[in-house]
């Protein structure tokens, strides 16, 4: 064959192998988009005929047994309505979808229905709620729901109080008046509605969030959480309220509402003035033996290092600084070394001098599954008292169950597979690296989360639905359970 | 040399940044923005070879990566931002708060991105 020959094939095979290709592509991105409409569609049916999820009685007291009997649900966009109308929200699912749409560009100029809860711009901007008088109408119902949530809030606070009055001794009169006063001092502070999407991912509000912030003392609440159900937003508030009395919140003093920190801690930030409520260190602190519970491995186990595990881990870490400085030696080395030895001998002294009184904070131990765990049980307490109050059983039952509705929202691996398995099949062949990186979203254990909370399965199984108040209302058989901390 | 710079252009900036969040509650989030072979790839979708200028830029500060700031611990949760270069066996890791000015920034960026991985905003 001459040059001219192959040429003119090379030509032919640049020419028509990507016009095969198009084709192809074309054909497999029109079954990705009929795919992702039909998902969409059974969300949208699903979201207007959502009914009223009734909790099956007599199964385990668990996560995970009542994570499969929604299994049904995976690919619902509510996972949960409770008789009031206000709904949970599948948080796994908006997820999974959101990566999905990706893959079939323009092809979903629309959400797939139109709740601000779901879609927190269409409370902030005026083309996503759908013109001027949708988002005068979706901020008029985001007002009332605020109003609500603040209600809840008030009642949590006065059923910590309450919880507090009853564990009074004369032993312990003036510690328990002291967190009596942090719990009165906390505020409900929510995002300025008229705020832009940037501000309120500032405000700590990315998706579906509340928190203590230690910086103002107040509850922050984001506008994402506001039509969940009673039970869930009150056990939510009732275990924020319990971080401003947590073990490692109790170490620090209060300048008013704002925490004091120890110049060793921050010798940078300027303290926050003289302090109104003193600490209260944990030798003294009149709720040890719930802490000591909570620490237990007949209940959650919440682990909390030892003085000795933490000294280790710095020797460890400069171990390995001065092998590094080794093989990478280069000329001055030995004075990074020095600078690092003088780093660690500061480190180790603050947990000498420190570890006694700040042993439960992330601050010096470097993590806060206690204080999560503490905050759990303040809100199983607080849930308990009101489902106590229930007598309707069937209301009892709801309210009970609702309680952990967050929980299965976020994080039931049954649903998780599900939906993976239903979202691969739908992008596979034309977005197969989406696919690839979907696959494996479903099957990785989220480290980010263990590292600050123990997993959602042993909060439910271990803290919530082993109260024995929400177990009889649930009327639910004891499963893999913990004790009951008192 | 157009074959050349061909070949370069399928084998050089290969780079992943993984940014997984989880918040107070335990609402994860993850995004993974990665190049290679000359292509910008968001959540596994591929964006071609060029993107329009905004959000050029907005890649080019994801990969700045978040601005360092102080905190003593983070209530709203926290983010780990993984940065890997194709051709170095090790990746850097940061790590930092869910809430403030700096990490509002970043999801900007990151919201530019995906708005146009979707074919624009709604």
């Amino acid at each position: 064959m001459n040059p001219g020959t192959w040429l003119f094939l090379f030509a032919l095979m640049l020419g028509s192998a990507p016009a095969h290709a198009k084709d192809s592509g074309r054909a497999e991105m029109e079954s990705a988009i009929e795919n992702l409409t039909r998902i969409r569609s059974a969300l949208k049916k699903s979201a207007t005929t959502c009914e009223i999820y009734d909790p099956p009685p007599k199964v385990a007291c668990t996560f995970e047994s009542y994570c499969g009997q929604m299994t049904g649900k995976a690919q619902d966009f509510y996972l949960f309505q409770d008789s009031e109308g206000h709904q949970v929200l599948n948080y796994q699912m908006m997820d999974y979808l959101s990566m999905a749409e990706s893959c079939a560009p323009e092809a979903f100029p629309q959400t797939v229905i139109q709740d601000p809860f779901a879609y927190p711009e269409m409370f902030l901007v005026e083309q996503a709620a759908g013109g001027a008088k949708k988002l005068r109408e979706n901020q008029e119902r985001l007002q009332k729901e605020v109003n609500r949530t603040q209600g809840l809030f008030n009642d949590a606070q006065k059923r910590i109080v309450q919880l507090l009055q009853k564990k009074k001794t004369p032993g312990n009169s003036a510690e328990i008046e002291n967190m009596i006063s942090r719990i009165k001092s906390v505020r409900f502070e929510t995002p300025d509605i008229k705020m832009n999407p940037s501000a309120l991912v500032e405000y700590g509000c990315e998706s579906a969030n509340a928190y203590f912030d230690p910086e103002s003392g107040g509850v922050k609440v984001c506008p994402q959480l506001m039509n969940l159900p009673d039970s869930t937003l009150l056990f939510t508030l009732a275990h924020e309220l319990g971080h401003a009395i947590d073990p490692c919140r109790m170490s620090f003093g209060l300048a008013k509402t704002q925490r004091v920190v120890p110049e060793w801690m921050d010798p940078i930030t300027l303290p926050a003035g003289p302090v109104t409520t003193p600490a209260v260190p944990p030798s003294k602190n009149p709720l040890k033996s719930v802490i000591a519970c909570l620490q237990s491995p007949g209940s959650i186990g919440a682990h909390v290092p030892t003085k000795e595990d933490l000294l280790k881990d710095i020797d460890m870490e400069f171990e390995s600084l001065k092998e590094l400085a080794a093989q990478e030696s280069v000329p001055g080395e030995e004075k990074l070394t020095d600078l690092g030895e003088s780093n660690f001998t500061e480190e180790k002294k603050k947990i000498n001098d420190h570890y006694a009184d700040f042993l439960y904070c992330e601050e010096l131990a470097g993590q806060k599954h206690m204080q999560e765990a503490f905050a759990d049980w303040v809100g199983t307490e607080v849930v308990a008292d009101k489902v106590s109050s229930i007598s309707d059983p069937q209301k009892a039952r709801e309210y009970a169950f609702a309680s952990s509705a967050f929980f299965m929202g976020a994080d039931c691996a049954n649903l998780r597979q599900s939906l993976t398995t239903k979202m691969v099949a739908a992008v596979k062949k034309s977005c197969p690296d989406l696919a690839a990186k979907m696959e494996s979203f479903g099957t990785a254990t989220d480290s980010l989360t263990e590292l600050s909370h123990p997993a959602s399965s042993r909060r439910v199984n271990k803290i919530l639905f082993s109260h024995p108040t929400l177990q009889k209302a649930l009327n639910c058989r004891p499963g893999d359970n913990g004790k009951e901390c008192l | 040399m157009i074959g050349l710079w061909f070949l370069y252009s399928l084998t050089a900036g290969a780079s992943e940044i993984l940014l997984e969040r989880s918040n107070h509650l335990g609402i994860h989030k993850t995004d993974l923005l990665r190049m290679d072979g000359g292509k910008y790839y968001f959540n596994g979708k591929d964006l071609g070879a060029s993107l329009p200028a905004p959000v050029l830029k907005a890649w080019q500060e994801m990969e700045k990566g978040p601005l360092p700031v102080k905190g003593l611990s983070c209530p709203a949760g926290i983010y780990r931002f993984t940065q890997k270069e194709k051709e170095k066996t090790k990746s850097q890791e940061r790590r930092g708060c869910t809430s403030g000015a700096a990490y509002a920034k970043l999801i900007r960026s990151l919201e530019v991105i995906r708005s146009h991985a979707r074919g624009g905003p709604r």
